[in-house]
């Protein structure tokens, strides 16, 4: 189906245990993959005991019937000793040999969430620093006007590392049904619509942002984003003032002639807000999209954006998201990336695969 | 003995973990550590004599709270929706928020706090509460304790009530 769905379920496979037991917590059996639970049924402990997080769902999850759809929690962070990672939990209710039973699913996404976890962690310390920043700036009003405070590179610049060749990043638009259908019949496909853009300057032209990137020494990228064209030069000249240290550039994507290499996480939250951006900007909400993140044969992240889709889309504001996939179009072909578009009718996802080189950083 | 499961939510980076730190180790840090799923954890306290277990499920902060896995809500008896006094964007959605986790849990409780008060003075706390369109339950501070453990008491007095 897609990336995050096909080595989910193999990860589920790999570290997936399950553990059965009644409805008064007395363990029946367990295929110990995850953890062993002969500790507990040798003191003949019922699961609510087992640790804190049972014993909170124990109430609910009894009330479970046959038939009714799984009760899932997902990303629960060290729930015991023995757990100490990141799992999602699983609970069925099931009819064995006429006895009724709780069905409990332990996936081991330790090493998947952890990844995200590095990502939301740089991701919301920034976030937050730009809150108090505006916070503590009444005067300035417009969002944009931000990027003209002399200390605003100096208050918000992070630069942590993540270990990593290569990132995949996947973009999943679910739920887009007849305006895709409709960029389809006149394009003739996604890749039609790309190269209609790509003819017509126009169109990026058009764009009241510039695409931008800060590169450092052996083309790596610091810091990329969109800001206003008039404004780059200016923001230019107080991150250098702020970073003396750094050895610096400023290029438009479109100028990229070598290989670009940036760090994972920075290259994530330009696709992140690139397309929070766009959304921002045209008032215009997609039901879901979710960006998973592989590093090499491992996913790496998952967030997810967007709201309920509204029935009143133009294709326009098809045309205008994709203008901006173009333009990431350009950024991974000329940092010898690749981008592949799929979509898929019966469940009415686009996925948007981006495979961009990365530097790997030692820190 | 009595248990009530409680939910910590509220935008990210407003002290949702640190209050649960404070209140479950009495421990507190400055660093802030971003939880992407659930946390949880318990604590009893005693109301008029009788000892209530708090299962206190700390979760990942969401900007808008029709992004918290509703299962996450499912058999909760209050919720305690935290915003931080410094960060005017974590109490903008407090209404609709509001509204969403009256839906999500009708009946439940829910206590609307101002968290971080040790970050302000009085003024702007002052201006702060003005700003907030609905009533604020407490104001606290994880990083000092103040409040911490009467916010945790008042809940469990309210619940078994």
């Amino acid at each position: 189906m897609n990336a995050f769905y096909s080595i989910g379920k193999k990860r589920a496979i790999e570290f997936c245990q399950s553990i059965l037991f009644d409805d008064k917590g007395k363990l029946v059996n367990s295929c110990d993959t995850i953890f062993s639970t002969k500790q507990f049924s040798a003191k003949q402990q019922k699961v609510q005991d087992w640790f804190t997080f049972l014993e909170s769902v124990m109430p609910i999850i009894t009330t479970l019937k046959e038939g009714d759809p799984e009760i899932l929690f997902t990303k629960v962070q060290s729930p015991s000793e023995i757990l100490p990672g990141f799992y999602d939990f699983s609970f069925t209710r099931v009819i064995l040999k006429g006895e009724s039973f709780i069905l409990w699913l332990v996936y081991d996404y330790t090493q998947l969430y952890n990844g995200f976890l590095q990502y939301q962690q740089a991701k919301n310390e920034i976030e937050i620093q730009r809150q108090i920043f505006e916070a503590n700036h009444k005067k300035i009003s417009k969002p944009s006007d931000v990027f003209k405070h002399k200390n605003y590179f100096k208050e918000t610049y992070n630069d942590q590392l993540i270990n990593s060749n290569y990132v995949f990043v996947v973009l999943r638009i679910i739920g887009m049904s007849f305006p895709v259908h409709e960029i389809v019949h006149d394009f003739g496909s996604y890749q039609g619509i790309s190269n209609h853009l790509e003819e017509n300057k126009s169109a990026l032209a058009a764009l009241e942002k510039e695409f931008f990137i800060f590169l450092g020494e052996e083309n790596e990228a610091l810091e990329i984003n969109f800001l206003p064209t008039k404004l780059l030069s200016q923001v230019f000249r107080e991150i250098k003032k702020s970073k003396p240290q750094l050895n610096i550039s400023l290029i438009n994507a479109q100028q990229i002639q070598e290989p670009l290499f940036g760090k994972a996480n920075v290259i994530a939250q330009v696709l992140y807000s690139l397309l929070i951006n766009t959304m921002g900007e045209l008032h215009f909400n997609v039901p879901e999209i979710s960006m998973d993140l592989e590093y090499d044969d491992e996913l790496m992240l998952i967030t997810t954006v967007g709201q309920k889709i509204k029935n009143n889309h133009r294709i326009d504001d098809y045309l205008i998201i994709s203008k901006r996939l173009h333009l990431l179009k350009l950024l991974i072909k000329r940092s010898r990336g690749k981008l592949v578009c799929k979509y898929e009718a019966e469940t009415e996802i686009l996925s948007i695969i981006f495979k961009i080189p990365i530097k790997k950083v030692h820190s | 003995m009595t248990s009530k499961k409680i939910i910590l939510t509220g935008s990210f980076g407003v002290g949702k973990t640190s209050l649960f730190n404070q209140f479950i180790f009495n421990k507190f840090s400055d660093k802030y550590l971003t939880t992407i799923g659930v946390k949880v954890n318990k604590k009893s306290v005693f109301v008029d004599g009788e000892e209530v277990n708090l299962l206190v499920w700390d979760i990942a902060g969401e900007v808008s709270q029709d992004k918290v896995p509703t299962s996450y809500f499912l058999g909760a008896s209050g919720i305690i929706y935290v915003f931080d006094l410094t960060r005017p964007l974590t109490y903008k959605n407090l209404e609709k928020d509001i509204d969403y986790l009256k839906q999500i849990l009708p009946g439940g409780l829910i206590k609307i706090v101002g968290n971080k008060k040790d970050l302000l003075e009085e003024d702007a706390i002052a201006k702060v509460v003005n700003d907030v369109t609905m009533p604020i339950s407490i104001l606290t501070s994880a990083k000092s304790g103040e409040n911490v453990e009467d916010l945790f008491n008042d809940l469990a007095k309210s619940l078994i009530k």
